[in-house]
């Protein structure tokens, strides 16, 4: 066994492996950690599609950094990694001007055909603040002392937020009768 | 135990996936309360729902792990830091930078990008004609893709393949498409570059796209991803996603050009114009 039950934390054999940059040890780290790391993605740059395109080059960037795996906490060094990644990009992004100064929704466009029951794009309407911490607690289901030392907030400022984030999706799936 | 106290407890942004979980003190109450316990299944729910938007669905998975593989097999660009390493590094950059230099000036220009498949490359009256092989394209050079389209690479990379018939000029960070039909699909690596058309500019965001240039309008659909678009001469401006069209006419411009005049007191007569109305295309139009 290279993983150990339950857990993300992996023998040292598999981690020597994953430091001597084997494709087939690093094709099953990205298996088991991929969609953990496009949560996180999802969480901090509350965009899908920016999130696939962050969770391709965090997995380029662990390969390059493999060969200085420290043993023990490969699951925590890649949701480091991938937590740097995201809000660098949300830096860059505040620093590249924006031009966009009018919702698509406000003009006439052709929209493709909902399917009944899909849930709206709650990731946009929920602000950086709330959602952080929201979709750390119930999407990576963190506790609220491993979230505020991600954060560097206090953990009673965490649930006030989460407890914000979560009326809000409320009040949205109660206006789509979800 | 209460039912106000188990509320309390969820609105102090707790959770729990069933029954099982709760603090033992709440068990036997939930256990007997019709109310509490669908107080837990609507907060499970909404997870749910939360969740949902986070997964990673199983065919993108697969992309991101064969684009990476990819990435993993070319040549790798960063290293660890070695102040040696640096230095020659350093050297390189300086050595590559004259040959640059001499190259450019004692041989022209550096090419913006390299194309490959089925049409023309016009360059200085002279037409070549495209093949599987790349062909580097210089500042000014003119692409007519035929049916079936090529591909083009900025820095030797594959950034975008082109199916349908169009013309084009490729820039340095951007591509300005002039006339025709063309199904465009953007490998995330061309997140961030531009799409220039006649009346409108896009910005890239990881997509595939479908575009008409026409002589009085250009049409744009997205298939997949998401863009960035805006009307030329500084207009409106906003996001397209998965499954929206637009289309974007000269008279519309025409129209906000004239309604901007008239709301800076250069026209007479009517106080304020009607904000121009962007049409809207019936169907997307897939490139034969």
């Amino acid at each position: 066994m290279s993983r150990s039950a339950g857990s993300q934390s992996y023998d040292e054999a598999f981690v020597e492996r994953l430091r001597q940059q084997d494709v087939a040890a690093f094709e099953k780290l990205f298996d088991e950690m991929a969609d953990l790391v496009f949560a996180r993605c999802v969480a901090i740059l509350g965009d899908q599609t920016a999130a696939e395109d962050a969770t391709q080059e965090i997995f380029l960037k662990a390969y390059r950094f493999l060969p200085g795996l420290k043993p023990g906490g490969v699951k925590s060094w890649l949701m480091t990694i991938a937590r740097n990644h995201c809000f660098d990009e949300i830096r860059r992004k505040k620093r590249r001007p924006s031009c966009v100064n009018r919702p698509v929704e406000e003009l006439k466009i052709r929209t493709a055909e909902k399917d009944a029951g899909e849930s709206p794009d709650f990731m946009s309407l929920l602000p950086d603040e709330i959602r952080i911490p929201l979709m750390f607690k119930v999407v990576e289901e963190l506790n609220y002392k491993e979230i505020s030392q991600i954060l560097d907030k206090t953990e009673g400022s965490l649930r006030n937020l989460v407890c914000k984030g979560m009326k809000i999706l409320r009040k949205e799936l109660d206006a789509n009768d979800l | 135990m209460t039912c106000e106290n188990f509320s309390e407890w969820l609105n102090e942004g707790n959770f729990a996936a069933g029954v099982d979980e709760l603090p033992e003190h709440f068990v036997e109450h939930v256990k007997s309360c019709s109310i509490c316990q669908q107080a837990l299944s609507v907060q499970n729910f909404e997870i749910a729902k939360l969740k949902k938007q986070a997964t990673l669905r199983p065919e993108v998975k697969k992309r991101i792990l064969l684009e990476v593989k990819k990435q993993i097999a070319a040549p790798q660009s960063e290293k660890r830091f070695s102040f040696a390493a640096f230095l020659s590094g350093f050297a390189l950059v300086i050595l590559l930078c004259s040959l640059a230099a001499i190259s450019f000036w004692g041989h022209g220009p550096k090419p913006v990008a390299y194309v490959s498949g089925n049409g023309k490359l016009l360059r200085n009256a002279t037409a070549i004609e495209l093949s599987p092989q790349q062909q580097a394209v210089l500042p000014g050079d003119r692409l007519h893709f035929a049916d079936g389209g090529g591909k083009l690479a900025w820095d030797n990379k594959d950034q975008l393949q082109i199916e349908g018939g169009a013309e084009f000029i490729v820039n340095e960070n951007s591509l300005s498409m002039l006339n025709g039909d063309a199904r465009i699909a953007f490998k995330p690596s061309a997140r961030g570059y531009n799409v220039v058309m006649n009346f409108s500019s896009l910005v890239i965001v990881g997509t595939v796209l479908q575009l008409q240039a026409r002589p009085d309008s250009d049409f744009i659909y997205v298939e997949d991803g998401k863009i960035q678009w805006q009307q030329k001469d500084g207009g409106k401006t906003g996001f397209l996603a998965k499954g929206q069209g637009l289309t974007i006419s000269a008279r519309q411009i025409a129209e906000m050009t004239q309604s901007h005049s008239e709301e800076s007191g250069q026209s007479t007569g009517s106080e304020s114009s009607p904000e121009p109305v962007l049409d809207v295309a019936s169907d997307p139009v897939l490139p034969d």
